[in-house]
């Protein structure tokens, strides 16, 4: 026969309710010899599934439960040293109470220990490591899960998991000499028995049921909606309203969480240090952490929720399962955290994840606060394969190796951090803003290895993208699908990533595999000025070295060409250039589709292009595209003369369109010189003009401009 | 009726048969062999034959004496702390077997010798023959990572295999346990676990030292066990025995060297010092004997090995020995030292560190060592006069040479550690084993294994980050903070570098290989470490970290030849020409054996198997129900190979063709799955599931099908480059298993009929599910009723067995 007891005491936030979920089934299986126990969270609440009625289970912790001898005679305050608080320590000691006998033993051992090593005060540094290691070798089987849960031990150093602060204390708060006192709040230590108050918070703490006049003491970082601290009163002293039983509970659950020295096999790496659902040491994904600061940065924890009925055995071995190094920084923390943690999820039917960030706060405590909650779904999520594209030969691997070295270049440093940042953000449920943040991210970084001889040594260009990356970072606007125009930008030996950075792409079947730095590359133009300039300056270098290798047609050929309404916003400066430009450099390392959703409808033809424009824009396009439209006789040529790239440079628009009909007439256009070109010329920028004029453009626009120019006479 | 007496007499002929030797065993080697029960430690001065002594006593148990057969565990395993200590234990056990015609190959029935260090290319064969008695001689890291369920330089999916056979059925003997370190504590919980964990065969373990503190083996989880130990150790009488007291009481006379290491003298690298000690030295020698010089650091060791040489001395008498040489030259200076000089010529003068404290068996006339901890002085007392052999030549002489009190002259020790030492000297009579105290020190300080890490260990699948529980602190300390290093002639670049050879790496500590880096890094060459994700050597530009493997250039030195790794030397290094089966080892890979012969089908294999347990079974004497669970694993391990993924793979064909084609389990052709990371035996645990999931034991036996080669164990997880399945299959799935995948039936000859079975997968998730407990509920319950070392142990039996059929069916080809 068993009971399903809703626990709504229990609940998934804060920390102190979720970890007291784990206390009471802990306890319930190993206290109760009920080891089939098993709990669930339904909704916002524990469920626990027992052999024990209500009844029962009340009556255990009021009459039989026997708490875990948690103590930590590393710690000050601990109750093991002069100084120390000892209203919790000295009652237990004394207690003569069946329920406290093991407590009691392992208070007496560790005192026995501190007296042998001769502290008069906390240990510090090597000699606490030494002490530690010692302690470890002899406490009794059932305090080392809570040794396990507080410190992390390897033969170098001492480490503190996040979820119990820094070794079982939270700036001044000692976990165990608290827990002891709130041991003593609920029962009578010397016999046992509990105190008339206990019944009713454990119906607080169980239930969630109100009202049973709440102490005033410290709960630590667990709670921090009724911790105090300086943001809740007048100071930390100046504590919280809280119920001994969840101080006691959450603890208890606590020690479900274990630490292990791990290592890769064989690696002759030093081993590093585990602990169950846990990332340290990163700043991604948090927004203003430099990765100067990662050693003060925050550490997450995330907390599985399940649904079905889960024994304690099993919860103990996904903990074990979910272990994760937090101790190094190792290459792909956050990320791989991420994902390698929703697989975990997915394999053993967890739903979700709460997620909580442990936030250092007046320079000692930390808080556990509730940042949020990522369901597990049981499809993969299709964006992060795109990552995989990073992983090629290790880049990414590399790149983050590389840029936490102390010489590498600040920049560079600034770069890889907000790369990770916008990689965290996409394994977060972030989609296309996150890729565009990567793609952005990927050309900067590229940029700024290129003006590092270091870099290019440590690292190489970004890796091929594939097309998915192009497709599935738009967002419709304008500047992304200028900026996919002009990232496939294209003529045999131009790939417009060349005027980006010093590199050189390598084929493989006829497509371009991956690139490699190329410090002799004519072809560098881009700097960090505006884009209208860069993309003269990219326009005249293509001219020229088409010149120079005797290609026979234009250098603007696009693998993706922007559609008429992006390019006027362009022209008429109703896009933020910027962005442009950003993604340009990022897009030029993907592979480009040939088109982008919503196309077609885009692909109308609008009413108008300012005729300048339309004039100008055959001179713009391959005479093979002119040709192919049936605008251009096959042996015919229409040329950009570098005249007409000047003259628009300079602002001379009317030039620029006097020697463009020149050309175009001889081309067999239809195009008439007129006294009021000057006036049609006037009110245009010509370098923004040039610009846009250089954005490959979508064919049927094109062939719309081309047909007015060659169907009927243009007078202008 | 057989008397005591004769039982000794029987004995004494056995051994001296073996051991070749003219003179009868000590009383206590034959106490060892005949008397009940073998003791718990061995308490017996160096050089008075513990090896032979334990050795041919277990032998004698094993083979010779039907009292004590059954209860002497059929392995002997060795286990000794430093790589030299194994190759001088191995030749002389070797020696004695065949005096006694047992040697022989492993499968032969008569006893094998195996070596259980790193680099040795046979690894493994051993563990195919549960049923033979053989020796396993090994190193302290091969053989404790192998217990400890992590086993060095072996592919992880046989580490089971290995943890089985190490905890089960065998007699573990640990040597020079002063020298053991962390592996000492962990020698004694294991032996707990042992205990307590309930092996399906029983197995002990024995420590040997001449200094060993007992107290240090009560751990946590031993202490109960401690103090009923017994010991054996040489009695009154023994001790007055001339052929004991001769080595007991050989004569030592204790001096203080006349030179001191202060903290002026041991300013620009000790040169004073070493001038004066090298002065004091050759004063002392007598020609025609071995004068030994042991001090505390290698550079100080190699200064001195100069200074003689300036003094005068000739370089063709001198023997320097540490731990930065590279194997190839260390063995030829180990060959060299075990032969004696001349003793009509001017004698030779041996030049050590402590690496000698657990060397080779010598012996010398003239002892000269710096202050060193205790139980370190005590080793190198024992190679002064060791025999006993000056005693009636005027005796021997130990120099001991003080150390002024601070840090920077007390490394690589403690101040403290030192100290102590030097207040056990001044009261000392002299250095005679009959006057040397027992060590009172308290235990050193060492990570304790404890049982709930042991228990973690059981499982063999890496965490999240891919990582694995470290096992490293509770086997070494020493050895990790070095680093290796290896010289190639890098003039035409390091593209085509293959990685290093065993014989070729030299193992530097980080603080002296920082010195040479740093020149290298000043002079602009590199130094080169191997980038597994590029498949190429990139420069080393980080900082050095133990356990770090660096190429460098000849060039620039480093290394010498005779005085080994040397940061200051600047001339050519000599390269170590790389041995043909250097060549040919790669990375050990899982699957034992991968194309076969010729085709075997399902049936007859699963027939072939079952019987080969069975008959396993027998030969090792296991019973209970768990025997029957064994053969039903073993009958059904391979019913998920009807999976016509699988068998696609067997024919050469689709999935979808298979219908009509014969069920296969091993075929010609060698092809790969079509779905990656295809295991066909979840498939077969699912199917005995889905038939027989209420039966008795059944959780066992899926669990024993599931674990038989190692990949799919206590956790049931998909692999991260998985293809998804399509509705309608899945959505679950896990190691190429949908859930949905239709397996056909089929007959286990006429043993056993397998329905056909549509696969389910909900068990890979937490909780209760239709198929009943998750999986790994269901193993952690195993775990917990059988607890590792039984269920390690049936584990490998049902893989030994697969192995072994495979192997009848293959090899017996009409």
């Amino acid at each position: 026969m068993t009971n399903e007891i809703l626990l709504t005491g229990c609940t998934p936030t804060p920390l102190a309710y979720y970890l007291k979920a784990l206390g009471i089934l802990r306890l319930v299986a190993e206290q109760q010899a009920d080891p089939d126990a098993a709990g669930r969270w339904e909704g916002e609440h524990f469920v626990l599934r027992t052999k024990l009625t209500r009844e029962e289970l009340e009556r255990f912790f009021l009459e039989q439960y026997q708490p875990t001898p948690i103590v930590a005679p590393w710690n000050g305050g601990s109750g093991f040293f002069q100084k120390d608080n000892k209203e919790g320590i000295d009652p237990i000691r004394k207690s003569k109470s069946v329920r406290f006998s093991q407590y009691r033993k392992t208070i007496v051992s560790a005192a026995e220990l501190v007296r042998r090593w001769k502290f008069k005060e906390r240990p510090k540094d090597d000699e606490k490591n030494r002490f530690l290691i010692a302690l470890r070798a002899q406490l009794a089987n059932e305090v080392l899960p809570w040794f396990d849960a507080a410190i992390m031990l390897s033969s170098e150093r001492t480490l503190f998991p996040p979820l119990l602060g820094t070794g079982g204390n939270d700036g001044r708060l000692d976990f165990t000499n608290n827990f002891m006192q709130r041991l003593n709040e609920l029962f009578d230590v010397a016999t046992g028995a509990p105190r008339r108050s206990t019944v009713g918070w454990l119906d607080h703490a169980l239930y969630g049921k109100a009202g049973y006049g709440l102490i005033s003491k410290a709960i630590g970082q667990f709670s921090p909606g009724s911790a105090g601290g300086p943001n809740a009163s007048t100071g930390f002293q100046a504590s919280a309203l809280i119920n001994p039983w969840d101080f006691v509970l959450m603890l208890e659950g606590a020690l479900s969480f274990a630490a292990a020295v791990t290592r890769r096999l064989e690696s002759g790496e030093m081993g590093a240090l585990s602990f169950p659902f846990t990332v340290r040491a990163s700043g991604v994904g948090s927004g203003n952490v430099s990765m100067g600061d990662e050693k003060q940065a925050r550490a997450e924890m995330w907390m599985p929720l399940w649904d079905s009925f889960v024994s304690l055995g099993e919860l103990k071995t996904l903990f074990a399962e979910g272990r994760t190094v937090i101790q190094r920084r190792p290459a792909k923390d956050g990320l791989e955290f991420s994902r390698a943690v929703a697989a975990l999820g997915v394999d053993r039917g967890v739903s979700a994840f709460q997620r909580y960030a442990f936030l250092m706060r007046s320079g000692k405590a930390y808080f556990a606060t509730p940042i949020g909650r990522i369901p597990v779904s049981r499809k993969r999520q299709p964006e992060i394969g795109l990552l995989d594209d990073l992983d090629r030969g290790g880049w990414l691997d590399r790149l983050r190796r590389f840029a936490r070295r102390d010489e590498t270049p600040g920049r560079i440093k600034q770069n890889v951090r907000r790369l990770e940042d916008a990689i965290f953000a996409l394994t977060q449920g972030g989609t296309r803003n996150s890729l565009q943040q990567i793609l952005i991210q990927l050309g900067r970084i590229e940029r700024s290895c290129a003006v590092s001889k270091d870099a290019q040594e440590g690292v190489s260009p970004v890796p091929v993208l594939s097309e998915s990356w192009a497709i599935d970072a738009d967002d419709g606007s304008s500047e992304y699908r200028i900026a996919c125009a002009l990232a496939g930008l294209y003529a045999p030996g131009m790939p417009m990533r060349a005027h980006l950075s010093p590199v050189k792409p390598v084929f493989w079947e006829k497509a371009i595999d991956r690139w490699l730095w190329n410090t002799e590359s004519r072809l560098v133009v881009w700097s960090s000025g505006d884009i209208v300039t860069n993309l003269i300056r990219t326009l005249e270098t293509r001219l020229l070295e088409a010149e120079r290798q005797g290609l026979d047609d234009k250098p603007l050929d696009g693998f993706f060409r922007a559609d008429l309404d992006a390019v006027l916003h362009f022209l008429d400066r109703r896009t933020d250039d910027t962005r442009i430009s950003d993604l340009v450099a990022g897009l030029a390392c993907a592979r480009l589709p040939r088109e982008l959703s919503g196309q077609a409808e885009r692909n109308t033809i609008p009413d108008a292009a300012p005729l300048v424009f339309a004039l100008l824009k055959p001179l713009f396009v391959p005479n093979n595209t002119l040709r192919w439209l049936e605008v251009l006789p096959a042996d015919v040529s229409l040329l950009l003369h570098r005249s007409v790239v000047r003259w628009l440079a300079s602002g001379q628009v009317d030039r620029a369109i006097e020697e463009a009909s020149r050309r175009l007439r001889m081309a067999g256009f239809h195009v008439s010189p007129s006294r009021q070109m000057k006036k049609f010329a006037s009110g245009v920028a010509g370098p923004r003009l040039l610009a846009a004029l250089t954005i490959p453009m979508e064919t049927g626009a094109t062939a719309y401009i081309c047909r007015q120019l060659t169907e009927e006479a243009v007078t202008i | 009726m057989i008397k005591q007496q004769d039982y000794e007499d029987l004995y004494r002929e056995f051994f001296i048969h073996a051991a070749d030797i003219t003179e009868g065993p000590y009383p206590y080697q034959i106490r060892l062999a005949v008397e009940d029960p073998l003791p718990e430690l061995l308490d017996v001065p160096t050089g008075l034959g513990k090896t032979a002594a334990v050795v041919l006593a277990w032998l004698w148990r094993r083979r010779y004496d039907k009292r004590f057969k059954d209860q002497t565990p059929r392995r002997l395993v060795y286990c000794l702390p430093m790589r030299a200590l194994v190759e001088q234990t191995h030749r002389n056990i070797k020696t004695w077997l065949i005096n006694l015609g047992q040697l022989s190959q492993v499968g032969d029935g008569k006893i094998s010798v195996h070596f259980l260090m790193g680099g040795e290319q046979d690894m493994k064969s051993w563990a195919e023959y549960p049923e033979e008695d053989m020796i396993l001689i090994g190193t302290q890291d091969m053989l404790l990572s192998r217990a400890l369920m992590r086993g060095y330089g072996m592919s992880r999916y046989q580490w089971p295999i290995h943890f089985a056979l190490l905890h089960n059925d065998a007699q573990w003997v640990f040597d020079e346990v002063q020298l053991m370190g962390a592996g000492l504590p962990t020698s004694a919980q294991l032996d707990a676990f042992r205990r307590t964990f309930n092996p399906a065969l029983p197995s002990r373990s024995l420590w040997i030292s001449a200094t060993l503190n007992k107290g240090w083996l009560a751990t946590v989880d031993m202490r109960g066990f401690v103090d009923k130990f017994s010991v054996l150790a040489l009695n009154e009488a023994e001790k007055t025995k001339p052929s004991v007291s001769v080595r007991r009481e050989a004569v030592k006379r204790l001096n203080t060297a006349e030179t001191k290491l202060t903290v002026e003298s041991a300013k620009q690298g000790a040169k004073t010092y070493i001038a004066g000690l090298a002065k004091e030295v050759l004063e002392k020698h007598q020609d025609g004997s071995q004068t030994l010089v042991v001090v505390n650091t290698v550079a100080r060791a190699q200064v001195f090995y100069g200074a003689l040489m300036k003094q005068g001395w000739d370089e063709r008498n001198t023997l320097l020995v540490h731990a930065r040489f590279r194997p190839k030259e260390r063995q030829a200076i180990n060959a060299r030292l075990i032969e004696a000089p001349d003793s009509k010529g001017p004698g030779r003068i041996v030049v050590a560190t402590q690496a000698v404290e657990a060397g080779v068996d010598i012996s010398c006339r003239v002892l000269f060592t710096e202050l060193a901890p205790w139980t370190s002085l005590v080793q190198r007392f024992g190679r002064c006069n060791r025999y006993g052999e000056w005693n009636k030549k005027g005796g021997a002489d130990v120099f001991w040479v003080a150390i002024e009190e601070a840090d920077e002259t007390a490394r690589p020790y403690d101040a403290e550690e030192l100290a102590n030492a030097r207040t056990k000297l001044k009261q000392l009579k002299s250095a005679s084993p009959a006057d040397l105290p027992g060590t009172g020190d308290t235990a050193p300080l060492h990570p304790v294994l404890r049982r709930k890490d042991f228990l973690d260990l059981f499982n063999t699948d890496p965490d999240l980050s891919g990582y694995d529980v470290d096992v490293s602190p509770y086997i070494r300390d020493a050895d990790d903070l070095d680093v290796l290093l290896f010289w190639r002639d890098l003039n035409d670049g390091s593209e085509d570098q293959p990685k290093p050879y065993r014989d070729e790496i030299c193992r530097a500590s980080i603080g002296q290989a920082i010195k040479l880096i740093e020149r290298l890094r000043k002079s602009g060459r590199p130094s080169l470490i191997w980038d597994s994700l590029a498949g190429k050597w990139q420069r080393f530009e980080g900082k050095l970290r133990p356990g770090l493997t660096l190429m460098l250039d000849a060039a620039i030195g480093g290394y010498d030849s005779k005085l080994g790794f040397q940061p200051e030397t600047e001339t050519l290094v000599a390269i170590v020409p790389p041995l043909q089966t250097d060549k040919d080892s790669e990375v050990y890979d899982g699957d034992h054996r991968s194309m076969q012969k010729r085709a075997v089908p399902m049936a007859q294999h699963l027939c072939n198997a079952e019987d080969v347990v069975r008959a396993l079974s027998v030969a090792i004497g296991l019973n209970g129900p768990a025997t029957e669970a064994l053969a039903t694993a073993v009958r059904w391990h391979d019913a998920g190979k009807a999976h016509p993924v699988f068998q696609g793979t067997m024919h050469g064909c689709k999935p979808e063709e298979t219908g009509g084609k014969p069920l296969l389990a091993k075929s010609t052709l060698n092809g790969r799955h079509i779905r990656p990371h295809f295991r066909h035996e979840l498939a077969s645990a699912l199917v005995w599931l889905e038939q027989h999931g209420t039966a008795d034991h059944a959780d066992l036996i899926a669990y024993l099908i599931a674990a038989h080669h190692g990949k799919v164990r206590l956790s049931l997880r998909a692999m991260p480059e998985e293809q998804e399945p399509q509705p309608p299959l899945g959505p679950r799935f896990a190691r190429g298993i949908w859930e949905g995948d239709r397996l056909p039936g089929f007959d286990i000859a006429a043993r056993e009929s397998v329905a056909p079975v549509t696969l389910r997968l909900d068990l890979m998730e937490l909780g209760e599910g239709e198929m009943g407990p998750s999986w790994t509920a269901r193993t952690q319950k195993l775990l917990q009723q059988y607890g590792p070392l039984y269920l390690a142990w049936l584990e490998a039996l049902v893989r030994l067995a697969d192995w072994r059929a495979t192997r009848q069916e293959q090899e017996n080809i009409p």
